[in-house]
């Protein structure tokens, strides 16, 4: 009892709560003005393609209802598209769609999407279905393949990496791999696994899945840990670079490692949570006193 | 120190500043303020008639100096009521001239008490003479058998010759107190309780009545209930004796001396039956009894005479029509939603909107804490099932929750019909339940089961629940209202604190479970 105790008044030494995120890093580094670079992805895309950091070619943006049309003509010299919606969350309107026969495209589960459904789709995404009624955008873009050593651990969905920064300086990194349960999302929320990211080394480390770690994928059953990260000094690069491009000194940065492309960023987030810390296995005060000369 | 720290601070500080100030120097009491315990009793009698006459009778209590009787109804809708005033009280008579089947009768009013502690100066000397009005508290009778040589017997041995009425009445107090106390059904007379030298309340009472009036002091039985939540068929039986120019209470079972506690309804006087009734209609009564606390009649007077509290604004509020009830919602809301605050960033707890837990609350007072929640968690449930289809069909954001509107106002008028042909009347009230709030509610529901699974919105709901019982019980404590009528400022309080509150880096207490991998 009295060893608990002390666990608990000790924790505030390394970990960091939703409080603390607030009132200490979110609000001090990212001047609330400047949220939406972060939370419109064709701001943010915008930004980061004018800069040379490297991300997921666009194919088009949809803002208006009467270009629906034209750009539907545009998109079929595509074999392989994804459709976003600017200010989405959790995943939802995301559609990842192959063209099957000309105009005839279809989901990885086999939904058929013509030209009439597309059409309502991407209006719903106009009219703010996925952005709790506000007004918003859709991008069509290139579908990014998982390098191999992504597949190598689960081979549905896309897994991504997300990295914190605190003036430009990495401070803690992680892998998000989808499960059957996450159906395809790497949304930690919605059941993905976060498997921990050795930033000196360039290794994953365990994985934690349902407040348990693991070495291994629980639906593939692949190991995982201390696998080297393809790529890793260059997606660090990548995030720093990003960092810098936003007047947003407490950072998130999604990088997607594509089989082709290598490193491409997909999001950045203002205020990245905290789970983090249980999946490396270190509070993120911690890796600000490590990383960080104050 | 910072700003708002510093504002916290003086906020806080000028409260308990103007509180010392309307407490030291305007006399406020808590005696007043605080809110009184009310009884609210139903005496719920049955019988059976086969077609013959029936009469039941009893005695209804009426207000005095010492207890406050109101909101009194009968319910009694195969019989004829009337009241009429005797002597030892006022009686309630119901009767048919052709009684059949079950004939209940619900008697139902409230009661305010207070204890009252009476000083018995030890000078008195007891009276040689009394008018001739006074001869019934002093002779004797069937069952006070004041002149019976074994009665006088023990008078002489406890009393003896003592003329000091404090000594006397303490003596036979002390005697009557100490006789075996044993639940008797019945009657058992003065004579019978000294023989056996036990006996329940009524046989102590006719004990120390003879041996008071022995003394020469007037004396008689008092009738009543003592008043406490719950249901029972016991009444109660104490003594009065006339000391100086006043009739003083004394209960030799319970001991107590010349006080009455707060919770003693009487309800008449003279050695009487409480009830009596026809016979062969297979009589049954039984006494209900809730208590609740109310607020003080003296906290108007109160308020009223002093500035810088909120009665004012409940005359304003009278004047135009408002219902006070408004008011007290007005005056509370701010503290319910500081416990919601609590809950969210000391505990961690996630709930349903920021506000809506505190609003559940409020919508709660007319429905029961009960019914209120299940009305939420029935609408919350069935609205956010239109979700499911609407989303499917790809229907916009705004047009989707006009959809889920009109379900909740249907929901609402169903559930208000429904509740009203059932009979289980406070769950009409729902239809006081934020409806825009509870739409708004349900589709973030619906949402949170699409994007995070079903157990997280159960799980969300759940401690939406938890955090309105909270808020519930601290809103709808009289306590707390008075609280917030006689001192206002206490919003500076609430301002104060959540200065504090939004500057806490703590981590919350749920933070540590979902942490606790990492504790060391």
């Amino acid at each position: 009892m009295k060893k608990l105790l002390k666990k608990i008044l000790n924790a505030s030494e390394y970990l960091v709560g939703i409080n603390q995120r607030n009132l200490e890093y979110v609000y001090p580094n990212n001047p609330r003005k400047h949220f939406p670079l972060a939370n419109d992805k064709v701001l943010a895309k915008s930004i980061l393609e004018k800069n040379g950091v490297p991300v997921p070619v666009t194919y088009a943006v949809v803002n208006e209802l009467w270009e629906i049309s034209t750009i539907l003509e545009q998109i079929l010299i595509q074999k392989e598209i994804v459709i976003k919606p600017a200010n989405g969350s959790g995943g939802g309107g995301i559609l990842i769609l192959f063209q099957k026969d000309e105009g005839v495209w279809t989901t990885h589960s086999g939904e058929v999407y013509k030209k009439n459904k597309l059409y309502h789709h991407l209006a719903s995404i106009l009219y703010g279905v996925y952005s709790s009624g506000d007004k918003d955008k859709a991008i069509i873009e290139y579908c990014l393949t998982p390098h191999p050593f992504l597949t190598g651990i689960y081979d549905k969905g896309i897994p991504d990496f997300r990295i914190i920064l605190l003036k430009g300086i990495p401070l803690m990194a992680m892998l998000r791999v989808p499960t059957n349960k996450s159906g395809g999302k790497a949304n930690l929320h919605q059941g993905a696994i976060g498997i921990g990211v050795d930033m000196d080394r360039g290794i994953v480390t365990q994985g934690f899945y349902k407040n348990k770690y693991v070495d291994y994928h629980p639906d593939s059953g692949n190991y995982f840990a201390g696998k080297v990260i393809p790529d890793w000094s260059k997606t660090l690069e990548i995030s720093i670079e990003t960092s810098k491009l936003f007047p947003l000194d407490y950072l998130g940065v999604d990088i997607i490692l594509d089989r082709y492309s290598g490193p491409m960023v997909i999001e950045v987030n203002a205020r990245p949570g905290l789970q983090i810390q249980n999946i490396n296995k270190i509070g993120l005060k911690e890796s600000v006193d490590k990383n960080i000369q104050l | 120190m910072n700003v708002a720290r510093l504002i916290s601070f003086a906020f806080i500080l000028i409260t308990i500043g103007v509180i010392s100030v309307k407490f030291i120097s305007w006399e406020y009491t808590f005696k007043n303020i605080l809110p009184q315990k009310k009884y609210e009793v139903n005496i719920d009698i049955s019988s059976r008639g086969f077609s013959q006459p029936v009469n039941i009778s009893t005695y209804l209590p009426i207000s005095d100096n010492r207890q406050t009787i109101s909101y009194e109804t009968n319910n009694s809708p195969s019989l004829n009521f009337l009241v009429e005033q005797t002597k030892s009280g006022r009686v309630g008579t119901w009767n048919t001239m052709n009684g059949n089947g079950m004939l209940p009768i619900r008697y139902s009013f409230e009661f305010i008490g207070r204890a009252i502690k009476y000083n018995i100066d030890s000078t008195l000397i007891i009276p040689k003479t009394y008018p001739p009005s006074f001869n019934e508290y002093l002779k004797t009778t069937k069952n006070i058998q004041v002149k019976h040589p074994q009665i006088n017997r023990i008078f002489q041995e406890e009393v003896g010759d003592n003329d000091q009425i404090l000594e006397v009445l303490a003596n036979i107090q002390s005697y009557t107190n100490s006789l075996k106390s044993r639940p008797f059904k019945g009657v058992t007379d003065a004579l019978t309780a000294a023989r056996l030298g036990e006996a329940s309340c009524n046989g102590k009472s006719r004990l120390f009545i003879a041996l008071a009036r022995s003394a020469n002091i007037p004396s008689r039985l008092v009738g009543g209930i003592i008043l406490e939540s719950g249901t029972k068929k016991t009444s109660h039986q104490w003594v009065e004796a006339y000391i100086g120019n006043e009739w003083v209470p004394f209960d030799p079972l319970n001991n107590h001396f010349a006080f009455l506690p707060h919770n003693y309804l009487s309800m008449y006087r003279g050695d009487k039956f409480l009830f009596s009734h026809t016979k062969n209609i297979n009589f049954e009564y039984k006494f209900n009894v809730k208590s609740r606390l109310s607020p003080n009649p003296l906290l108007q007077q109160e308020l009223k005479s002093h500035p810088f509290n909120a009665y004012q604004l409940w005359k304003l509020f009278e004047s135009i029509g408002i219902p006070i009830g408004l008011l007290k919602i007005v005056l509370l809301l701010p503290l319910g939603a500081l416990i919601v605050a609590i809950f969210r960033n000391v505990i961690g707890m996630q709930t349903f909107g920021v506000f809506l837990p505190a609003l559940i609350a409020v919508a709660s007072r007319e429905t029961g804490l009960f019914w209120g929640l299940i009305a939420f968690m029935i609408v919350i449930g069935v609205v956010s099932l239109v979700h499911f289809p609407l989303e499917k069909w790809g229907i916009l954001y705004t047009p989707k929750l006009v959809i889920m509107l009109v379900a909740v106002v249907i929901l609402f008028l169903i559930i208000s019909y429904l509740s009203i042909e059932l009979n289980i009347s406070s769950l009409a009230y729902i239809a006081l339940f934020p409806i825009v709030i509870l739409t708004i509610s349900a589709e973030r529901f619906a949402r949170t089961i699409s994007e995070e699974g079903f157990v997280q919105a159960l799980l969300i709901t759940l401690q939406t629940l938890i955090v309105s019982s909270v808020a519930y019980f601290a809103m709808n404590s009289d306590s707390m209202e008075a609280f917030f009528l006689a001192f206002p400022e206490l919003f500076l309080v609430i301002i104060g604190l959540n200065l504090l509150l939004g500057q806490w880096i703590g981590i919350r207490v749920i933070e540590f479970i979902r942490f606790r991998v990492l504790l060391r």
